[in-house]
């Protein structure tokens, strides 16, 4: 059964079209690559998927958990929402981290917060009924989660000291802690000096080794097709073509991939 | 906008009103009674209304004023007042009276209502004492640069000599302007400058050269104030009985004093 | 003299004092209300508040001092302010409106200025609208209005001496008062310069003291 289960999903901001039903689905431990020029919805789509935006229409179905369904939408509360945004990661172009925080403490806030809140609710959280004990214990997920982004030295440095590279692989460290059952990336390079690029590909190459499931909203078109199990190529707001990489990038059937290729290819 | 502009003309034209067409002085004595404090609005101006060293108010003006709320069974409490707000003071309620040596001129008395005149004035020029001599008449002063108090008789006098000036807060201000070397000459009070230039005083290097005009005292209440008729009684009494003169005599102003039938 | 000069000054810098501090505590939460009613979503309270700021930073500060301490006695049988301490009140409540409105669109613009990423990074991390406000916006704009607060603030020290117009009796007031006459010296006129020395030294604490502030938050970009 599909992890993600995404179907005719459309956005329109006030009279503009930017989604027009848009369909497919994600098996656990695949990636997903989005390419297709600027505008063409693919940043609206993940934002759609994340609960930024709310689609006029469509729905939206995680591990079989219908999430979102436009029929019934005004029905979601802000809590609801909150618990549908937790099946989600988001990494963001522009990183997005919490200047005043240590990058420690950037990675454990939220889990903190919502370890807090469950404990006073409900009386534990993860199994742990004591909130210090739940916090020694996402400390410890924070340390393994930056080690695997190669950043244990740097727990205790604020973002500001970092490079951009560093920067973002701290912000995947984050969206991970989360525990999400999809990681989405926004363009995650497209703010980077090129030579900072290949640490974060490289990572998120890792993530994939290690079977997450991930939706990849990418300009790098080689990437895309080195690391994706499917490509989806989005123009004007519709799947112009999905498939395989060897099939999207290497053999495009639509008119306009081609044409999106061959414009790639130039530079 | 438009919209605006008309409500803000409808405001504008409410405060207006409510400030031209209210006669509030009325049922001033069962007021002040009833709030048992008859607050005088004064600036300080010797010797009339000043502090001594302990910050008690004392002056010819002072005293008699706490008399007169004496005799009304209230405390009179001073307060200091900005000068050119003296009529806002009285129609705002925040003062009860304006007693503060006070020249009876046209717009003082179409702004508030007056009493009788108890104390004459002269408006004087004051100048530095090295210069002094050449300005003893008043032709000899209408090329000085004067100061003068905003609002104040001696304002009037200079404008009708045809003279440069600049007005300040106060006539102390203007004392200062000239010792400073601000402005050449300074129009104040003759009571006034008694008291505060010459030997012995904060101005010893300043002096009186020539006077511009003769005017009055008076004291000032709310327009239609019962509290008029109060006071005109109580000038009446206290000239009869010898207690005005005693007063002036203490502050020094005894030979300007009206006599009060 | 000298010493009674410096008591009488310092009685007045005192009332200064109190003012700046009365202005302080009650404008620094008016001020994020106004904020809050100017970024509403709500139009007519937008409207209402766009309309206060305007009015309050569209007059200067001596009119509405005018205009609150004597307009009520015009309208009123009596006036509210004419009690003891009255002037005092009616210039804190003047102060603290129209500073509200200056503060109001420092906090506006702080809150504006964070970037809307930060919002966004919040909440999907599934944090609360309020965890996000608290743990988030909020040191963030801090650090973005401390310097144009430092502005206002200095410069609320020095504007207490316009509370003169209605007789409050502050630092700038004393200092004149010596030159008509207080406390047995007239037309003395270095007490009124000497309280520049005044506004100084405590201007100059002010400015230590908000430059401490920035260095505590500087070790954060953005």
């Amino acid at each position: 059964m599909a992890v993600l289960q995404v179907e005719n999903i459309q956005k329109n901001f006030g009279k503009v079209e930017v989604l027009k039903g848009i369909d497919f689905a994600v098996e656990k431990g695949e990636v997903l690559s989005i390419i297709g020029s600027s505008g063409s919805g693919k940043t609206t789509l993940l934002r759609c998927l994340n609960f930024l935006e709310t689609p006029q229409e469509g729905r939206i179905t995680v591990n079989g958990e219908t999430l979102f369904d436009a029929a019934d939408s005004h029905t979601l509360s802000d809590a609801a929402i909150r618990l549908n945004r937790l099946h989600f990661g988001l990494v963001f172009q522009q990183f997005n981290l919490f200047p005043q925080y240590t990058v420690k403490r950037n990675i454990t806030l939220a889990e903190g917060l919502l370890a807090k809140e469950r404990i006073k609710k409900e009386g534990s959280y993860n199994g742990y009924t004591d909130y210090r004990e739940a916090l020694a214990a996402i400390d410890q997920k924070a340390e393994r989660l930056l080690a695997e982004v190669g950043l244990s030295d740097k727990q205790d440095s604020f973002p500001c000291q970092l490079s951009g590279g560093q920067q973002q692989r701290v912000a995947i460290a984050r969206a991970l802690s989360m525990e999400p059952d999809v990681l989405c990336f926004d363009e995650p390079t497209s703010a980077l000096d090129p030579e900072l690029t290949g640490e974060v590909l490289r990572v998120i190459r890792e993530l994939k080794a290690a079977g997450r499931t991930m939706i990849i909203v990418t300009h790098e078109i080689e990437f895309a097709r080195d690391v994706s199990d499917t490509v989806m190529f989005m123009d004007g707001g519709v799947v112009a073509e999905i498939g395989s990489p060897e099939q999207v990038i290497g053999n495009p059937q639509n008119s306009r991939t081609r044409e999106f290729l061959a414009r790639f290819n130039e530079r | 906008m438009k919209k605006f502009l008309s409500l803000l003309t409808a405001v504008l034209m409410l405060v207006g009103c409510l400030a031209a067409c209210s006669a509030p002085g009325a049922g001033d004595v069962a007021y002040v009674k009833e709030k048992g404090t008859l607050v005088v609005g004064i600036t300080v101006f010797e010797p009339m209304d000043y502090q001594d060293a302990d910050g008690n108010w004392i002056g010819f003006d002072a005293e008699m004023a706490a008399l007169f709320a004496e005799k009304l069974g209230v405390k009179a409490e001073f307060q200091i007042i900005e000068w050119d707000n003296k009529a806002f003071e009285l129609e705002g309620k925040t003062i009860d009276v304006v007693w503060n040596g006070m020249t009876l001129t046209d717009e003082v008395k179409a702004a508030m209502a007056c009493s009788n005149a108890y104390c004459n004035n002269q408006q004087i020029v004051i100048v530095k004492k090295d210069v002094a001599d050449q300005y003893k008449t008043v032709d000899s002063v209408k090329g000085l640069k004067f100061a003068v108090e905003a609002g104040s008789a001696g304002k009037k006098q200079v404008e009708a000599l045809g003279a440069q000036f600049v007005e300040v807060a106060d006539q102390a201000t203007a004392l200062s302007e000239v010792k400073a070397g601000t402005s050449d000459a300074a129009v104040i009070d003759s009571l006034m400058a008694g008291a505060m230039v010459g030997e012995g005083t904060g101005y010893a290097d300043l002096m009186y050269t020539v006077g511009l005009n003769d005017e009055e005292y008076g004291v000032g209440f709310r327009k239609g104030s019962d509290l008029v008729a109060e006071l005109n009684k109580f000038f009446k009494e206290t000239y009869a009985d010898g207690t005005m003169m005693e007063l002036a005599e203490k502050y020094g102003v005894q030979a300007s004093i009206i006599e009060q039938k | 003299m000298f010493i009674t000069v410096i008591q009488a000054l310092s009685e007045g810098f005192l009332e200064t004092l109190k003012l700046f501090a009365v202005t302080l505590v009650g404008a620094l939460p008016l001020g994020l209300v106004i904020s809050f009613g100017s970024m509403s979503r709500f139009t007519p309270l937008r409207w209402l508040s766009r309309f206060v700021v305007w009015v309050f930073r569209g007059t200067p500060l001596m009119l509405q001092l005018i205009i609150i301490f004597y307009v009520p006695g015009f309208v009123l049988p009596q006036n509210p302010w004419a009690i003891s301490g009255g002037r005092f009140w009616a210039a804190a409540v003047a102060f603290i409106i129209n500073y509200a409105c200056y503060f109001s669109e420092i906090y506006r613009g702080g809150i504006e200025g964070v970037p809307k990423g930060q919002q966004e990074a919040g909440q999907v991390l599934g944090m609360t609208k309020s965890q996000i406000f608290f743990k988030v916006t909020l040191l963030q704009m801090i650090k973005r209005i401390v310097p144009p607060m430092s502005n206002e603030i200095i410069t609320l020290v020095k504007d207490t001496s316009i509370a003169r117009i209605i007789s409050l009796q502050e630092l700038i007031y004393a200092g004149y008062a010596f030159l008509k006459g207080s406390h047995g010296y007239s037309g003395l006129i270095w007490p009124l310069f000497f309280t520049g020395v005044y506004y100084l030294a405590f201007t100059g604490l002010l400015t230590l003291l908000f430059a401490r502030i920035e260095k505590k938050m500087r070790y954060f970009g953005g």
